[in-house]
């Protein structure tokens, strides 16, 4: 999978968790940037992404990521 | 030696200053670990071996959870021991202070902040969130550090190890430091401590005796003497950093401004909410999601884990449990209203709900009251003062509707009451926008060293000539 298509695939999961269906993530989205993007659905969101690839994020993953860029790395790096 | 005391602002915090700037960048952090170990042993001096042994213990521990062991179960096995090393320290002066009396037995100084430090440290080793530290003075100087050690803010191992091996000197910092310090001495001294005298009475007064006016002003009194005591020791704790190149997280940011119970937790004590949410929240949640559970499910257990342990925290007994089930089952109350609210606009294929002027006033309003009955549950020592205090509040008691009392006390706190509760919500900060907006920040620039000096001036007259009163959080 190329790096563009996990983007896509993450944003489209985070459109569904935030339900904002027009949210548009790029490698530089940070938290503080997306209304709603709080503790709770920070959680949901590695869950749901988690499903998805089929992969476990480690806790360090999971409290520790910059930004979206960062994560999307991460994903690559268990996929390939 | 506390912050606000003659010693500690004329001797101590000068002779370290000029000590610290005066040794070479690389000696500085031992230099901080002496004068951290110097305060700490003016305040504890026959405990002090609690604090020398964390340090020990933990450090051990971070090197034993750095290596790589053949069996699975040993580094878990490492950080187990090591939290229950750690709290279990923490909750036998806990249990003791419940069995005993909070008068008959004392917390030692910052146990439950460095007990915070440590299990943060170990936690993160534990999660490679960092490599281990080899360097003994620098994980030293993590638990211990002076302007932390008393009462937080709670620093992440992650962070201030940073900051710790990188940091410059910087005029503007150390500026905002001493701005920061005079605010908090302000804060503590001629806010907080002043409303004393009338908080001790209207609470150790009988319910019969304590008019539905006298108790009113006596609760309000407490929230604005809570929050200005504990901000005032941040503001100073903060500013002390500052004055030694540290950026320490901010702890508040106007909670009773807040608009509904969640969000009041996450505006007060935020280093403490940073810490369970990482530590207990986070795991709780995450172990969950592993079981296959629902989200809903999950948020509530991991709220419970959190609320559980703060209210063990804050006391051993009756009353604490009423406490945490009290603000667990507004928070758990307010997700469950908003996933039903939020499902029922997806159902109808509604956007977002827009707050109206009603819906935001009805808010703050919701939180005030679940403020004012949360926190007086903190302050009562049992639920049989907090029962009898409620029913002063609505003349339930067969007590009068007003005393002499509260006209005193009124017009003695006036001043120290309006500044308290006009700066508990966010007006200065709205001003200073609109004069900044307004291009009058030059106006600014000349006043603000004006009311710093009177600020400064102000509380040192209250030092000098003021009953020292501790600070409320150092029971805890």
């Amino acid at each position: 999978m190329e790096r563009e298509d996990v983007l896509a695939k993450v944003t489209e999961i985070a459109r569904d968790v935030f339900d904002d269906e027009e949210l548009e993530l790029t490698d530089e989205t940070v938290a503080a940037d997306v209304d709603g993007w709080d503790s709770l659905t920070h959680l949901s969101l590695m869950n749901e992404i988690e499903i998805e690839f089929d992969i476990k994020f480690e806790m360090k993953e999971v409290q520790a990521l910059g930004n979206v860029g960062e994560l999307v790395n991460v994903i690559l790096s268990r996929i390939s | 030696m506390s912050f606000t005391s003659l010693e500690f602002i004329f001797i101590f915090l000068p002779v370290c200053l000029a000590g610290y700037y005066l040794f070479p960048k690389r000696f500085r952090n031992y230099f901080l670990l002496a004068a951290s170990l110097i305060f700490y042993a003016a305040g504890e001096p026959k405990r002090m071996y609690i604090l020398l042994l964390g340090i020990v213990v933990n450090y051990v521990v971070g090197l034993l959870l750095s290596v790589k062991y053949k069996a699975s179960f040993i580094r878990p096995l490492i950080l187990v021991l090591s939290i229950a090393y750690n709290f279990g320290i923490l909750f036998y002066y806990k249990y003791l202070m419940a069995r005993y009396g909070v008068s008959n037995v004392t917390l030692p100084l910052g146990l439950s902040f460095f007990t915070f430090r440590t299990v943060s440290y170990c936690l993160d080793v534990y999660w490679d969130m960092m490599p281990v530290n080899k360097n003994p003075a620098e994980v030293a100087l993590y638990i211990s550090f002076f302007p932390q050690i008393s009462m937080g803010p709670i620093s992440r191992y992650t962070d201030l190890i940073k900051e710790m091996r990188e940091r410059s000197f910087d005029a503007g910092d150390f500026f905002e430091g001493i701005k920061r310090i005079i605010m908090g001495l302000f804060k503590k001294l001629v806010i907080a401590d002043m409303l004393v005298p009338a908080i001790d009475l209207c609470f150790g007064m009988e319910p019969s005796e304590r008019s539905v006016s006298f108790a009113w002003l006596g609760l309000i009194a407490f929230l604005v003497q809570l929050y200005f005591d504990f901000m005032g020791y941040t503001d100073i704790a903060i500013g002390l950093g500052r004055l030694f190149g540290f950026h320490l997280p901010e702890n508040f940011d106007h909670p009773y401004a807040a608009s509904s119970v969640t969000d009041f937790w996450n505006t007060w004590h935020m280093t403490l909410g940073a810490w369970v949410r990482s530590y207990i929240y986070i795991p709780i949640f995450r172990a969950c999601q592993g079981k296959k559970f629902k989200k809903l499910t999950c948020y509530l257990l991991a709220s419970l884990g959190v609320w559980l342990f703060m209210g063990a925290w804050h006391g051993v007994g009756t009353k604490m449990i009423f406490y945490s089930l009290y603000y667990y089952f507004l928070i758990a109350g307010e997700r469950i209203v908003a996933d039903r609210r939020k499902a029922r606009r997806k159902k109808l294929g509604l956007g977002k709900a827009s707050k109206t002027l009603p819906s935001t006033i009805g808010a703050h309003v919701y939180l005030i009251v679940a403020v004012f009955f949360g926190q007086l549950l903190f302050k009562c020592e049992s639920m049989g003062q907090y029962g009898g205090y409620l029913k002063s509040l609505f003349g339930l008691a067969g007590n009068a509707l007003t005393q002499a009392e509260t006209s005193f006390y009124l017009t003695q706190n006036l001043l120290p009451l309006a500044v308290g509760i006009i700066c508990s919500f966010p007006v200065v900060p709205y001003i200073l926008d609109k004069l900044k907006a307004g291009g009058k920040e030059r106006m600014i620039n000349i006043l603000a060293p004006v009311i710093y000096g009177v600020m400064l001036v102000v509380s040192l007259a209250f030092a000098f000539t003021g009953t020292y009163r501790s600070f409320v959080y150092f029971q805890f």
